[in-house]
């Protein structure tokens, strides 16, 4: 037993000397964008009237609403409320991606999240939804005096300027490793575990087995939360991007 | 661990993906079911509002009713009222017009009886000159004697006391 690794599954000529070759994270990546619409579409209204049907649409509809007041309000608020649909699919395709690797196939199934490069994607997408909102709110040049501080003397402008710049860039920075590193970290820990009991004797492995499930349970709860902390904290910044100025 | 090597394609593929999954689930599936919910929410917000409606007119037709009732019975009560004056006052006027007939009954039969009582006086007075006239011309006739004055007398008592019998 060991983690998946990366295996081209289709090769596909560079573009721009990026290989996009279709690998199993590609794979996954997929799956977990097909099962999010497969989950959310199943659940929109096709007719048949406004009063939802059947514990599986309460619970999607009352996940949105959650999201819708926790999320899109609190976190976008009035002036991003614009925003809520990118704020949705960025919860809903992470959750999914999250829970894709609590399935119990961990040699062939991983998390779609638990790589830099698919977390990074997504923070890179948070990013330029705050510059799109800046520059349209306020303007390029707007833009650009959002990370010169007001009030300062010009000397400690200059040596601010750059640490503002930094911030900005670490907020991106912080999304992708925040989420890869929890999804990575949890299934990792679960897999040692796993890995454990499947090396002892029998009764030995009560201790690694009892503990992968134990940390299977948290890492459900992980895998929501870490959605919703992500999808939050974009919420945050594009609103931020849209009120601040200077 | 594969997951930490930065894989510039996994990368475009993401965005690639995000973009596909965000265009149709905008399209197909979050925009339906918002819509949905925020239509909910609306006719909830307008079943209610209609409720509160509803009772404020029902209260306020109840109120009405009420103030109609009480118009109502105070209406009765002067009809009720009325009446019994109107009552009051037509016996007491029967009760006059009755006391006014009987006291002119009482006095035409007063006035009928001494009328019949003068009438049979003079009646009286007329038989009593007649018979007064009879029976002096009885007198001369005969010559009385004091049995046959008795006679006479009682004779002409009897005849008093048939006349005015009759």
């Amino acid at each position: 037993m060991h983690e998946v690794g990366r295996r081209v599954l289709f090769h596909l000529p560079p573009v721009l000397g990026i290989d996009l070759s279709i690998t199993n994270e590609v794979l996954l990546l997929w799956a977990a964008a097909a099962v999010t619409f497969a989950v959310l579409f199943a659940a929109a209204p096709r007719g048949g009237g406004a009063v939802p049907r059947g514990a599986f649409r309460n619970m999607v509809e009352g996940l949105i609403e959650y999201l819708d007041r926790e999320v899109v309000k609190s976190g976008l608020g009035h002036e991003a409320a614009g925003w809520a649909w990118f704020v949705m699919t960025l919860f809903f395709f992470i959750l999914f991606g999250n829970l894709l690797g609590m399935l119990p196939a961990p040699s062939v199934i991983k998390s779609a999240t638990a790589s830099i490069s698919v977390t990074s994607a997504l923070a890179f997408l948070v990013l330029s939804a705050t510059v799109c909102v800046s520059v349209g709110r306020h303007g390029p040049g707007g833009f650009f005096m959002k990370f010169i501080p007001a009030g300062l003397p010009k000397w400690v402008a200059a040596l601010a300027t750059p640490i503002e710049v930094l911030s900005w860039l670490a907020r991106p920075l912080s999304l992708a490793i925040r989420l890869f590193a929890n999804m990575a970290a949890g299934h990792a820990l679960i897999l040692v575990f796993v890995l454990l009991a499947s090396q002892a004797r029998w009764f030995e492995s009560a201790f690694p087995l009892s503990s992968a499930v134990l940390m299977s349970g948290f890492e459900l709860f992980v895998c929501f939360i870490q959605a919703f902390i992500f999808a939050l904290l974009a919420g945050i910044y594009i609103r931020e991007a849209a009120e601040a100025r200077g | 661990m594969d997951g930490m090597h930065f894989d510039a394609g996994l990368f475009v593929w993401t965005l690639i993906t995000f973009g596909i999954l965000f265009g149709l689930l905008a399209r197909f599936a979050l925009r339906p079911i918002r819509r949905l919910m925020q239509e909910r929410e609306d006719s909830i917000r307008s079943a209610l509002d209609g409720a509160a409606k509803a009772r404020d007119e029902a209260e306020k037709m109840r109120a009405e009713s009420e103030e109609r009732i009480a118009a109502a019975r105070e209406d009765v009560r002067k009809i009720i009222e009325d009446g019994e004056r109107i009552a009051a006052n037509m016996r007491k006027e029967a009760a006059r017009a009755a006391a006014g007939d009987a006291a002119r009954l009482v006095e035409e039969a007063r006035a009928d009886i001494e009328k019949e009582t003068r009438r049979g006086l003079d009646e009286l007075k007329g038989v009593v000159a007649n018979l007064s006239l009879r029976v002096s011309r009885q007198i001369l006739r005969d010559e009385l004697s004091p049995e046959r004055h008795a006679e006479l007398a009682d004779q002409f008592i009897e005849r008093l006391k048939k006349t005015h019998g009759n």
